[in-house]
């Protein structure tokens, strides 16, 4: 079995496999069957690490996971923005990275239906659709050569965000899952943008009747959101912000069973660490015990 | 210009300065080519994307890094900036940069734009800010900054090819010895700033 070890420069001192925290500049392996991955590079036949990190070994390809790093997309993934500027018939949304996305009007849904040909009075009426400061769903579609992410929102499940609460979360913390989109049974619905930006919503039911007419996708006031509605959003908030402030993965599960465990407290009483802490921990004990 | 913010004092002041101690390496009790123990802390400044702080005997340097931000140029780029806070030596410092800090920001910069990865980062800007709080010799403060922003910079996650360490030097009677402090520096007939990264 191939045997990682991290050596420094200065000496051969062989460093105990568990430290496997790494600094720029260190060397990571002289061994020149590794490839390297992301957070390296290679500097006279060594793979030098280029980021503060943890070394992360799959097979042959030897990474470094950065501490802490702005979102780093692929193509698909499911982001939520909010619009920073209009530009010359695009968008340009931030998402916490290291540029801002791109939206082209070409990429979303135009009210009276999918199929319809952009005209001039379209471009002239961009803020109809998405003015500055607007939350939105989209999905990663393309890249540019700078790095910059290219978004649509041609699918009737992403578009505008109304009746919620944004969460921030570090990028790194959300879990990679089928589905971003997660509708608890307490009348809330979450989306798990891949960024770090988490929308929590109150659910609203889409009838099949209404996805051939999309007329609504673009309004920009609220529904009606009871005291119940609201305190069930405020609740899931707490919970997620209680998983950012211990550096958990955020996913559907935890979530579901965190909430299950709160339903005792009031949501302001979310906000103690000491609760958080003991929700959280019997939230992951229930978890091992389900496997 | 008359700065209505700022309470000054009477025009006319003078500064009570204690008499400079006479020092000379021979006497100093730290050995000639040790340099004084480091402390240093990561994430001090939470809003940040990345920061340090840096503590060696009496001075204390802060370092914060932003970015990498959005600008429309295609390369990368790293903009320093240094300041001593006013309050951090004897005399008391403006509030404006003066030639000293100006010619020091380049050189921050010029030591540490080798070592990341710009390449890496186009149309992008990063914004590094360095305040030295507490000095205790100006070129040490210089070389502390240095150290500070690396570690700044690698707490921010942006890649590098190194971390980047500055230290100071200096002659007292034909005698050289590392890391002065700022008695030291002003009985001293040369002083000397080195950088260097690991690679």
């Amino acid at each position: 079995m191939l045997i990682l070890k991290p050596a420094s420069h200065a000496d051969d001192m062989e460093v105990d496999r568990k430290e496997e925290i790494v600094t720029p500049g260190q060397v990571i392996t002289k061994d020149l069957a590794f490839m390297r991955g992301h957070g390296t590079f290679t500097l006279n036949e060594q793979l030098v690490a280029s980021v503060a990190g943890k070394i992360e070994r799959v097979n042959k390809l030897v990474s470094v996971k950065p501490l802490k790093t702005r979102f780093n997309g692929e193509i698909g993934d499911v982001v939520v923005g909010r619009i920073a500027e209009l530009g010359n018939k695009r968008w340009r949304v931030d998402i916490q990275g290291r540029q801002e996305a791109t939206l082209l009007l070409s990429s979303i849904n135009l009210p009276g239906g999918v199929q319809r040909r952009k005209n001039e009075a379209d471009e002239m009426e961009m803020r109809s659709f998405f003015a500055e400061g607007d939350m939105l769903s989209a999905e990663v579609q393309a890249f540019f050569g700078d790095g910059g992410c290219s978004l649509h929102t041609r699918s009737f499940k992403y578009g505008k965000l109304r009746n919620g609460c944004l969460v921030v979360a570090p990028s790194a913390l959300i879990k990679r899952s089928k589905s971003h989109f997660i509708s608890l049974s307490c009348g809330v619905d979450v989306v798990l943008g891949l960024n770090g930006y988490i929308w929590v919503q109150k659910h609203v039911f889409i009838s099949p009747e209404m996805q051939n007419q999309p007329e609504g996708l673009y309004i920009n006031e609220n529904d009606e959101i009871s005291m119940e509605e609201r305190e069930a959003i405020s609740r899931v908030c707490n919970i997620i912000t209680a998983l950012v402030n211990h550096k958990q993965m955020i996913y559907e599960t935890i979530i579901v069973f965190m909430y299950e465990n709160s339903l005792e407290y009031q949501p302001v009483e979310l906000l103690s660490a000491d609760l958080q802490k003991s929700l959280i921990d019997s939230a992951i004990s229930q978890l091992e015990a389900a496997e | 210009m008359v700065d209505r913010k700022r309470i000054y004092g009477p025009e006319n002041t003078s500064l009570i300065i204690t008499e400079k101690k006479q020092v000379s390496f021979t006497k100093r009790e730290r050995p000639l080519d040790n340099i004084r123990p480091l402390y240093f802390d990561l994430g001090t400044i939470p809003q940040a994307s990345g920061s340090a702080f840096i503590e060696a005997g009496s001075m204390k340097i802060i370092c914060a890094v932003y970015g990498p931000k959005q600008i429309s140029k295609n390369q990368g780029v790293l903009n320093c900036d240094f300041k001593f806070a006013p309050f951090s030596r004897l005399e008391r410092r403006g509030y404006a940069k003066d030639e000293q800090e100006k010619d020091f920001s380049l050189v921050l910069e010029q030591a540490l734009t080798p070592a990341i990865q710009l390449e890496n980062l186009p149309k992008s800007k990063l914004d590094l800010y360095v305040t030295v709080l507490e000095s205790d010799g100006t070129f040490a403060s210089l070389a502390g900054a240095i150290t500070c922003a690396s570690l700044a910079l690698a707490n921010a996650g942006i890649a590098m090819y190194d971390l980047v360490t500055g230290c100071s030097a200096g002659f007292i009677d034909n005698v050289s010895g590392l890391d002065l402090t700022e008695d030291e520096e002003y009985m001293a007939e040369g002083n000397l700033l080195t950088n260097k990264a690991l690679l």
